[in-house]
């Protein structure tokens, strides 16, 4: 005798289960619903005929009932969290290590000659200010080249393309904070100065290399996250990216 | 329940190494397995397996495969390079436990 498997019918009954235990992400349910089918139908090895819905009680039990998938969520959506802020800040950290520094030094002293050269606020403020434009356009999709989108066909919805969207959105509310402290912060000495040449050698390198800085930690939040992410996205699952 | 409290500070480490030795897996077959081998006396329960195959999956130990098998899909795990590193180290570390435990808990008289 054949040992009894789970149909097709039974197998959108589990997934509707999840639903049931606020579990909406597709990526969470695939494994949810393989573990609960595999379960299943080893309970029907030694009892075949134990009805579908009874079995499948007994193992939505054996997986903590509601708090359980709550908390299979939870710890899922933190580890997400945890390993792209771990490689975020691995790569921000890069920038500040050999070889990468040397970029980051190029960086500042161009900014810091162009600064020098001119020692004008009013040139300053316009550079932040056009970074800014240009930041602010890119953020609210303007700009975002393709590789950087990552559009899916499923009308399901996935705790990792999520992932991806909520942090093109922080990278916009850490992106406009940072710009409008730099700008405050500028106005502010150069009242304090009262001058249009108040930016002298140390101010000129701090500010080229706060710039730079912010320039790393934009592109680092808003580029190369998304990408780790979409990667590991289209890797996964594939059928689900539309091209 | 006592044994499994023993167990649970290795969970990382058996699943790591029954990933090495067996090669990809998904999580209900891991559960089975670790049952077979320990005879019973280990039961892997589902809300200490899967947090751990995530955690070990976002430290890049292990990669996952989704594939489709029959009418459902199917989550794989398997070891990554790093993650066999990781393995060598930490069987050394446990033997190396293994051995200060048991000369902790049955000290050697010395009659000299």
């Amino acid at each position: 005798m054949t040992a009894r498997k789970l149909t097709s019918e039974q197998i959108d009954n589990l997934f509707e289960l999840c639903d049931y235990y606020h579990i909406s992400y597709y990526d969470i349910q695939i494994e949810l619903v393989d573990h609960m089918a595999s379960a299943i139908e080893t309970l029907w090895a030694t009892n075949p005929e134990l009805p579908f819905e009874e079995a499948a009680f007994m193992v939505g039990e054996q997986l903590g009932g509601k708090s359980g998938f709550i908390s299979f969520r939870e710890t899922k959506a933190k580890e997400l969290r945890r390993k792209y802020s771990r490689m975020q800040w691995k790569y921000i950290e890069e920038f500040f290590q050999l070889p990468k520094i040397i970029l980051t030094l190029v960086m500042t002293f161009i900014l810091y000659f162009i600064f020098q050269h001119s020692n004008d606020y009013m040139m300053i403020i316009s550079i932040i200010q056009f970074m800014y434009i240009f930041f602010i356009l890119a953020s609210g999709s303007i700009f975002i080249p393709k590789k950087l989108r990552l559009k899916i066909i499923s009308d399901k919805e996935f705790l990792l393309y999520n992932f991806f969207k909520n942090f093109r959105n922080s990278v916009a509310v850490i992106g406009i904070a940072s710009f409008n402290i730099l700008l405050f912060s500028l106005r502010q000495i150069h009242k304090m100065f009262d001058s249009t040449s108040i930016f002298y050698f140390n101010t000129q390198l701090l500010i080229a290399f706060m710039i730079t800085s912010l320039g790393i930690m934009i592109y680092a939040f808003g580029v190369y996250s998304p990408l780790r992410i979409k990667e590991d996205f289209v890797r996964e699952f594939p059928q689900f990216v539309k091209s | 329940m006592g044994t499994n409290q023993l167990y649970k500070g290795s969970l990382s480490t058996i699943i790591l190494k029954l990933l090495g030795e067996k090669g990809r897996m998904y999580g209900y077959q891991i559960t089975q397995e670790v049952k077979a081998i320990s005879s019973g006396e280990y039961v892997i329960t589902e809300g200490a397996l899967y947090p751990m195959l995530h955690k070990l999956e976002a430290q890049g130990l292990l990669t996952v495969e989704i594939e489709m098998t029959g009418n459902r899909m199917r989550k794989y795990y398997s070891i990554t390079k790093n993650g066999k590193k990781e393995v060598v180290d930490r069987m050394t570390e446990m033997e190396s436990f293994i051995r200060n435990m048991q000369s902790l808990l049955n000290p050697k008289i010395d009659l000299a």
